[in-house]
């Protein structure tokens, strides 16, 4: 099985609270044609289940895993913007267990909350999947610690602080978006 | 208890009524037969009693009143389920000065929250359910917990809400919920929800086989939390 890499994204922060308040909205209304519009699908795919929240109760396969993705990618297109993308699967191995970067608490402590998926929206997440945000001085304050430490850093590390100074503002690291 | 402890019963993770496992219950009181590396009985300190809430609520169910109240009362640590469970005993068998006696208690409970919304769980009057959880708001519940009071509400619209802001505020849980309470067709319990499942769980189902109407007399009379 290959393993994922990981991919950084610039965050809207804005653009993903209007689109959960507008997804909330549609599920807490049932509303099928206000769900269908905004994850652009045809609103006969929202009709196996009784009410329209009930699709993101179950676990995403089979004939309810297009409804999932199709919400992941309608969140991806109106707040993400992808800017880096890791060519080494062995990226998150080192974010969380490499030396030179665990001896910094602050450093530490910022990939962990980048990697921490309770810390995006739930329709964000997947099982098994890696991802995280940082807000706009977290990201800066992480870049600026792996700059000082560069020279310790392996090489995916290095291109991984190069991709978060890439970022502008806010950012979420993903494997599986 | 130590203040991690006292921080999850707090924040309604763990239940204090939750009975430990049999066999730890057993190794706490065999006195003679203590296993190699265990420690000596404290002076001084009771043992636990062999006697759970389940005990007490089957006297019940077998119309045995007088026996369930002699094992709430012994069960009764000063505070959680069991206490409340006791003085609503009390209240029932027209006990007044133990009633009298345990309300100041009933009324100081931590998390204030966790019982109002384990009674609006199980009460089939959605307008007290309501007033019951808007009493748990006041008293900081969190949103987790509303949330998946509402979500098993019988009044479809509230539990439709209910589920999304569920869905929201700890997916994992509502996704155990749906499975678990709702049995929603294809739902599958999530394994990072079981502790705040179970402990939410827990007293829901011992109120309901208590009776809820006895426990919310008791809690209006007991009045606004402190």
């Amino acid at each position: 099985m290959s393993r994922s890499t990981l991919v950084l994204y610039e965050l809207e922060r804005a653009r993903l609270k209007a689109f959960s308040t507008e997804l909330e909205a549609a599920l807490a209304n049932d509303d099928r044609v206000a769900l269908a519009a905004l994850l652009d699908l045809d609103d006969t795919a929202l009709v196996r289940r009784p009410r329209l929240v009930d699709h993101f109760l179950v676990p995403e396969r089979g004939s309810d895993a297009p409804v999932h993705e199709a919400l992941r990618r309608a969140a991806r297109r109106r707040a993400l913007v992808p800017r880096w993308t890791s060519d080494n699967p062995a990226l998150e191995g080192r974010l969380r267990a490499f030396d030179a970067l665990r001896d910094d608490a602050a450093a530490s402590a910022a990939v962990d909350r980048l990697l921490n998926p309770r810390r995006v929206p739930w329709y964000l997440r997947r099982p098994a999947a890696t991802c995280g945000w940082l807000d706009g001085p977290g990201r800066e304050e992480l870049a600026r610690r792996l700059a000082r430490m560069r020279s310790s850093l392996t090489p995916e590390l290095r291109a991984f602080a190069d991709g978060l100074d890439a970022v502008r503002g806010d950012v979420i690291a993903h494997d599986a978006l | 208890m130590s203040w991690l402890e006292r921080l999850k019963v707090k924040l309604g993770v763990v239940d204090p009524d939750v009975d430990e496992p049999v066999e730890a219950g057993a190794a706490a009181t065999a006195g003679s037969g203590r296993a190699r590396g265990e420690r000596p009985p404290l002076d001084g300190l009771e043992p636990a009693s062999q006697q759970s809430l389940d005990d007490a609520l089957a006297a019940r169910e077998r119309g045995d009143l007088v026996e369930m109240r002699r094992l709430l009362e012994e069960l009764d640590r000063g505070k959680g389920l069991r206490l409340v469970l006791r003085a609503a005993a009390a209240l029932e068998a027209g006990d007044e000065s133990t009633v009298e006696a345990l309300l100041p208690k009933v009324r100081a409970e931590e998390p204030a929250w966790r019982l109002p919304l384990q009674l609006a769980s199980v009460l089939e009057d959605a307008v007290r359910a309501r007033e019951l959880r808007a009493r748990a708001e006041r008293a900081e519940a969190p949103k987790w917990a509303l949330a998946w009071s509402r979500a098993l509400s019988p009044e479809a619209d509230e539990q439709r809400r209910g589920l999304v802001e569920l869905l929201a505020a700890d997916p994992a849980l509502a996704r155990t919920v749906a499975a678990r309470d709702l049995a929603i067709e294809g739902a599958v319990a999530d394994g990072d929800a079981s502790d705040r499942y179970a402990a939410f769980a827990h007293g829901r189902q011992c109120l309901r086989r208590f009776g809820p109407a006895l426990v919310l007399q008791l809690i209006d009379r007991a009045g606004a939390p402190r």
